[in-house]
C-alpha cells in the first residue's frame, strides 16, 4: 500500500476490490511495525476496525465516499469522539472529548477512518516535537535528528507510511516545517478555510488547520473535503471551495516570485540548491521568475512570539483543574488549586510562553508591545498584497535548513524560534501555504520549498505545487519506512 | 528590558502560575530567557508604525450569523464525566470562602 495514492486506496474500496476493514488492519500492522518512530499517542485497534466495518456497510449500500476506506492520523489537538485528546501534555492527561473536530467529521463522513492520535510538542509549543509529555517522536530519515514540530507525529505518520493522510495544526509553521523535515507534503490554507470547531485553540488569529500526504493531489482531496464554512466556528470564510478536478488542474503560474530578503545569510547553501531546482522546474513549465521585496520580512519572528505568546495566555487560561484534565490535590484554596494545577500542569515551554504573553498584556506593556506587534502585522499584510502585485505565487525555502539533531539548539529558545522565520509570515497575513518535497541533501536528507499565494488563491497555489512535483518527482518513503530495522 | 525576579513574580500571579513552587534555579532561567526574549522582540521599537491600525485578524471576515435552529448537545453527563472531582451531579472544588484564606 506504501506507494499507492488516497485516490487508489479509495476506488479499491468503492469497487469492492478491497474491504475498509482489511485497508485499516494494514495501516495498524504498519503502525506496530513503525512504531519506534514514536509518531503515535493514543491508538484504539478495536474502534478503528468497527469504524471500518462502517464504512464497508455505508459502501455496500452505495454511497460514493471520496475517502472510502482511507486510514488517518490526527494530531493529538483536535478533538475526536471516544478517544483522548491530550495535547501531549500532562495538562489533558486522560481527556474525552463530548463532541469531534469538524475537520475530523467532515473527513469521517467522507468513508475515512481515524486510526489514532499523533505526537506533538505539547500545545502545539515549539518546532522539534521535543516538548511532548510522551516523549519525542524520530525522523524516520535520520533517527538522530528532529521529525520537526509542532505536529511531529503526524508528518512522521505520513514519512515512515504508517498511514498516507494525517492532519496537522500551523500556528507558525508547524505543518510545514515538519514536512521539509520529514519529506512530505503539509498544507495550510488560508486563514478562514477549514473549520477550528473542536481544535484546542493555541493563538486563535493565526491557527489554520491542514493535511500531511505524501503527494499534492491527495493534499487537494483532503483540503477540498475539509474546507468550507461551519457554524461551529465563526471565522470560518463563505468563499466558494475550489472542487478537488479544479485543484488538479490548475495550470502552472506564470510569475513566481521569490523575495530577496528570503535569501540573505542563514539559509544554508544545500537549502538554496533545492530552491533553486524547484525555481528551473517552474521555468520550465513556462513560469517567468520575479524578484520582490518584504522589506520588513526579519521583524516576522519577533512579532509573532508576542502575538502567539499573548493569544496563548489567553487561550490557556481556561486550564484551572475545575472542569476536566490535570487538578493538583494538594491544594487547600480554590486560587491555590488554580496555581498548583496551572504550573504543574503545564511544562517548561508552555509556561515560558504563557509568561511571556501575560507580560506583553499586563498594564504598562501592552502598548509598546502587543498594540504595536499588531500594527507591524498590518504593514506585513500589506507588503504581501504589493508582492501578490507582482506575481501570482511566492516560491520560499520552508525552513533555513534540514532536520537538525536532537539538543542541537540547546537550552536558547531563541535559536529554535529562529526555525520557523520562513512560515511565520504566511501566519501573520493568512496566506495559504504548502512545502513541496524538493529533493535532498548531498547527506540524504530531505527538503522542502515552500509555495504562498494570495489568500483563497489555492488553485493558484496547487498549480504550482504540482507543476514541482511533475518535475522534480515525488518524493519516495525513506529507506527505514521498510519497517525490516524498526 | 531585563526581567526581574520581582517582574517575574507579579506576571506569573496574573497568569495564576506559583514559580516559588519550581527550584530556585528554574526561576533564574526563566528571568534569565525572558530578558533576551524581550531583547530581541524589542527590535519592533525600530519599526515605523505611525497611522497603522492594531490588526486582529489577518482577513476581513463578516460577522457570521448563525442559524436559528435547535442542534444536539453533549450533554451534562458527558461532561461531568471529565471533571478531576465530582459530587452526584456538581464538581467539586476547594472551599473558596473561608478554608483557604484568600478566596478565589
Amino acid at each position: 500500500m506504501a506507494e499507492q495514492t488516497l485516490f487508489e486506496v479509495a476506488e479499491a474500496v468503492r469497487s469492492g476490490l478491497r474491504t475498509a476493514e482489511s485497508v485499516v488492519g494494514e495501516a495498524l500492522a504498519r503502525m506496530e511495525v513503525t512504531a519506534s518512530f514514536g509518531a503515535f499517542v493514543h491508538v484504539d485497534r478495536e474502534r478503528a476496525l468497527a469504524d471500518a466495518r462502517a464504512v464497508d456497510a455505508r459502501v455496500a449500500a452505495g454511497e460514493l465516499l471520496p475517502l472510502a476506506g482511507v486510514p488517518v492520523a490526527v494530531k493529538d489537538n483536535l478533538c475526536t469522539e471516544g478517544l483522548e485528546t491530550s495535547c501531549a501534555s500532562k495538562m489533558l492527561g486522560g481527556f474525552i472529548a463530548t463532541y469531534e473536530a469538524t475537520a475530523v467529521s467532515r473527513l469521517r463522513a467522507a468513508g475515512a477512518v481515524v486510526i489514532g492520535k499523533t505526537n506533538m510538542d505539547e500545545f502545539a509549543m515549539g518546532s522539534s516535537g521535543e516538548t511532548s509529555v510522551f516523549g519525542r517522536a524520530l525522523n524516520p530519515w535520520d533517527t538522530e535528528r528532529v521529525p520537526g514540530g509542532s505536529s511531529s507525529g503526524s508528518a512522521v505518520a505520513v514519512s515512515s507510511r504508517a498511514v498516507l493522510a494525517s492532519l496537522g495544526s500551523d500556528t507558525g509553521g508547524s505543518i510545514r516545517q515538519p514536512a521539509s523535515f520529514c519529506g512530505v507534503v503539509g498544507f495550510k490554507p488560508t486563514y478562514g478555510r477549514i473549520s477550528r470547531r473542536g481544535l484546542v485553540a493555541f493563538a486563535s488569529s493565526l491557527d489554520q488547520i491542514g493535511p500531511f500526504t505524501t503527494d499534492v493531489a491527495d493534499a487537494a482531496l483532503l483540503f477540498s473535503v475539509m474546507a468550507g464554512q461551519d457554524g461551529g466556528d465563526m471565522t470560518t470564510s463563505d468563499a466558494p471551495v475550489p472542487t478537488v478536478d479544479e485543484l488538479l488542474q490548475a495550470p502552472a503560474p506564470l510569475r513566481v516570485g521569490v523575495p530577496k530578503e528570503y535569501l540573505a545569510e542563514g539559509l544554508d547553501p544545500e537549502v538554496r540548491g533545492r530552491l533553486d531546482a524547484a525555481l528551473d522546474a517552474l521555468k520550465a513549465e513556462g513560469a517567468e521568475i520575479v524578484e520582490v521585496s518584504l522589506p520588513h520580512s526579519k521583524y516576522a519572528v519577533a512579532t509573532y512570539y508576542i502575538l502567539a505568546s499573548a493569544e496563548a495566555s489567553s487561550n490557556l487560561a481556561r486550564f484551572d483543574g475545575v472542569r476536566y484534565g490535570h487538578r493538583d490535590t494538594n491544594a487547600t484554596s480554590l486560587i491555590d488549586t488554580y496555581r498548583r494545577t496551572r504550573t504543574f500542569g503545564f511544562g517548561a515551554e508552555v509556561r515560558r510562553r504563557i509568561m511571556l504573553g501575560t507580560f506583553v498584556l499586563s498594564a504598562g506593556y501592552y502598548d509598546a508591545y502587543y498594540q504595536r506587534a499588531q500594527k507591524v502585522r498590518s504593514v506585513f499584510v500589506r507588503e504581501f498584497e504589493a508582492a501578490f502585485r507582482q506575481c501570482d505565487v511566492l516560491l520560499t525555502p520552508t525552513a533555513p535548513t534540514a532536520a537538525f539533531k536532537f539538543g542541537e539548539h540547546g537550552d536558547d529558545p531563541l535559536t529554535m524560534y529562529l526555525a520557523d522565520i520562513y512560515t511565520i509570515p504566511a501566519n501573520l497575513a493568512g496566506l495559504p501555504a504548502m512545502s513541496v518535497p524538493a529533493g535532498l541533501t548531498a547527506g540524504g536528507l530531505p527538503v522542502g520549498v515552500q509555495v504562498l499565494a494570495a489568500p483563497f488563491a489555492e488553485k493558484t497555489l496547487f498549480g504550482a505545487a504540482l507543476a514541482i512535483e511533475r518535475r522534480l518527482g515525488k518524493m519516495a518513503a525513506p529507506p527505514a519506512a521498510s519497517g525490516e530495522k524498526s | 528590558m531585563s526581567v526581574t525576579l520581582e517582574t517575574l513574580k507579579h506576571t506569573a500571579e496574573l497568569a495564576r502560575l506559583d514559580l516559588s513552587l519550581l527550584p530556585t534555579e528554574e526561576q533564574h532561567r526563566l528571568a534569565e530567557q525572558m530578558s533576551r526574549i524581550l531583547a530581541f522582540v524589542d527590535q519592533l521599537s525600530e519599526v515605523d508604525v505611525e497611522g497603522e491600525e492594531p490588526m486582529t485578524h489577518p482577513i476581513a471576515l463578516p460577522t457570521a450569523l448563525a442559524a436559528d435552529v435547535a442542534v444536539a448537545t453533549p450533554g451534562a453527563a458527558a461532561m461531568l464525566a471529565n471533571a478531576p472531582a465530582r459530587s452526584g451531579d456538581e464538581i467539586v472544588v476547594p472551599r473558596v470562602i473561608d478554608g483557604g484564606g484568600e478566596g478565589g
